[in-house]
């Protein structure tokens, strides 16, 4: 009898304890929880900027980029995407090229801004990577079809960042990879650069083609 | 009689440049990734483009002007809920009896409450859209792409996905229609305004990429590596790789890489 009624007791305490470390644990989140939420914030803000009727266009995207600007590492995604030919550039043309890279993708990503027709954004699911990434799983709802947007999250000193954008299963980074490793396997880092800066020059004076 | 013997004069041609192609030395991997058969893949890469700029694309820039966003939004629609049969054919071919429910189930309801497919309402009672196509089916099957190969007014393929989009057409509808104009009136009607659709995303590729051929040829590789990866393990999206992403930071030294960056093996 006694016995039994000690076993229980400490059956209960363990039971407790279990619960209690059960509440502990959901009080800290998860990196793929932690990665989700930035995103989400991220988009809530974008939208709520896109749809605010009193900004003009041109202040639209300048507040969108200073968003992007703030949730990206451009530092780490050019390095991604010149890989092993990043120790080819001296730290000047890294810079150069950190920079005109941001450029070039910023001044892209604003013209896509025109397109926006007010699609519902989902955040769908989340992927913890080998590494300790995340990758956050986005669906941009459209009239002609949904498009598959996924943003590949790290965690930085200074908080989460995104590293990736992912459409449709193609990532940027990758894209880049390829093209920048074509263009380096015949011509200089200060020619690739160049290459990038004449694109600026062409995009603010669009004419169809090129 | 005359339409057979051009067809039959065209896959001549097609072989014999294939043949030429091969023949000649398998150049280096170029950007990373394996193209053996660039010799024929850039030349009709870049007549394609001009064909493009010369002919698609003014169409389509005229259409756009005739027609307001909703029209072809509505067409898009109704196109790709008539290619219903290669979706639901490759959902059941890949096993996934869900997938073709869900195909089956969003066919008759666009087909009846949406108007022969013009809207969707099936979307908005919870039936998502798959993009299933025979040229995955293939892939699920564990049959390779093959190399890389751009066919003349086609586009970006491979042999398997080449393959796969006949598949595609004898499925679809159209294709069996009697009157033998109607095929060609529903296919340049849909290329037209698919290209009227795209038409923003094309400027804006031409305009980011650095190397257009590249660009193009690297997102085809990774959007039919991911289509069949996405099947196989639901949600795994992206380019393949671990090292794309290995840090940078503390080790950047990346591996040797032209062969683990290639998304799929």
């Amino acid at each position: 009898m006694c016995r039994r009624s000690e076993r229980l007791r400490a059956l209960a305490l363990l039971g407790a304890l279990c619960a209690l470390a059960a509440s502990a644990r959901a009080d800290v989140p998860t990196p793929e929880v932690e990665a989700r939420r930035v995103v989400q914030t991220t988009i809530d803000q974008v939208l709520q900027i896109l749809r605010n009727p009193s900004l003009t266009q041109q202040i639209k995207k300048d507040d969108v980029e200073q968003i992007a600007y703030a949730r990206f590492d451009f530092q780490l995604i050019s390095r991604l995407v010149l890989a092993q030919n990043w120790s080819r550039f001296s730290p000047t043309q890294q810079a150069e090229f950190v920079e005109a890279f941001k450029k070039h993708l910023s001044t892209t990503y604003r013209d896509t801004l025109d397109n926006f027709r007010d699609e519902k954004i989902t955040v769908e699911s989340t992927r913890l990577e080998p590494k300790g990434d995340v990758t956050v799983m986005t669906v941009v709802h459209g009239a002609s079809g949904d498009t598959k947007v996924d943003y590949r999250m790290r965690k930085l000193p200074d908080g989460w960042r995104g590293i990736d954008v992912i459409v449709e299963g193609v990532s940027l980074v990758q894209n880049f990879r390829s093209q920048t490793q074509e263009i380096l396997s015949s011509e200089s880092p200060d020619a690739l650069i160049q290459r990038l800066r004449e694109k600026q020059i062409k995009d603010v004076a669009p004419k169809g083609k090129g | 009689m005359s339409r057979d013997r051009l067809k039959r004069c065209a896959a001549l041609a097609v072989v014999a440049a294939l043949a030429s192609a091969c023949a000649s030395q398998s150049p280096p991997p170029s950007g990373g990734v394996s193209d053996p058969w660039q010799a024929w893949n850039r030349p009709v890469f870049a007549f394609n483009t001009k064909v493009d700029d010369y002919v698609l694309g003014p169409v389509a820039h005229g259409w756009m002007f005739i027609t307001p966003q909703v029209v072809r939004d509505a067409i898009g629609r109704f196109f790709f809920n008539v290619a219903f049969p290669s979706r639901f054919v490759s959902s059941v071919g890949q096993g996934e009896a869900k997938k073709a429910l869900t195909e089956l189930g969003r066919f008759v309801v666009n087909s009846t409450f949406g108007i022969a497919g013009i809207f969707d309402p099936a979307s908005e009672i919870g039936l998502a859209r798959y993009d299933e196509d025979i040229g995955q089916m293939f892939g699920r099957w564990g049959i390779p792409p093959g190399p890389y190969w751009v066919i003349p007014l086609l586009g970006p393929s491979d042999p398997r996905d080449a393959v796969g989009r006949l598949g595609d057409a004898a499925l679809n509808p159209f294709f069996w229609l009697p009157p033998f104009w109607l095929p060609y009136a529903a296919n340049g009607l849909n290329v037209v305004n698919s290209r009227a659709l795209a038409d923003k995303q094309i400027q804006n590729a031409r305009r980011t990429a650095l190397d257009y051929y590249v660009f193009v040829r690297d997102a085809f590789l990774q959007n039919r590596a991911s289509a069949v990866r996405d099947a196989n393990t639901p949600g795994q999206a992206g380019a393949g790789g671990y090292d794309l992403y290995s840090s940078p930071i503390i080790d950047y030294d990346l591996p040797e890489e032209p062969k683990t960056d290639v998304p799929k093996k």
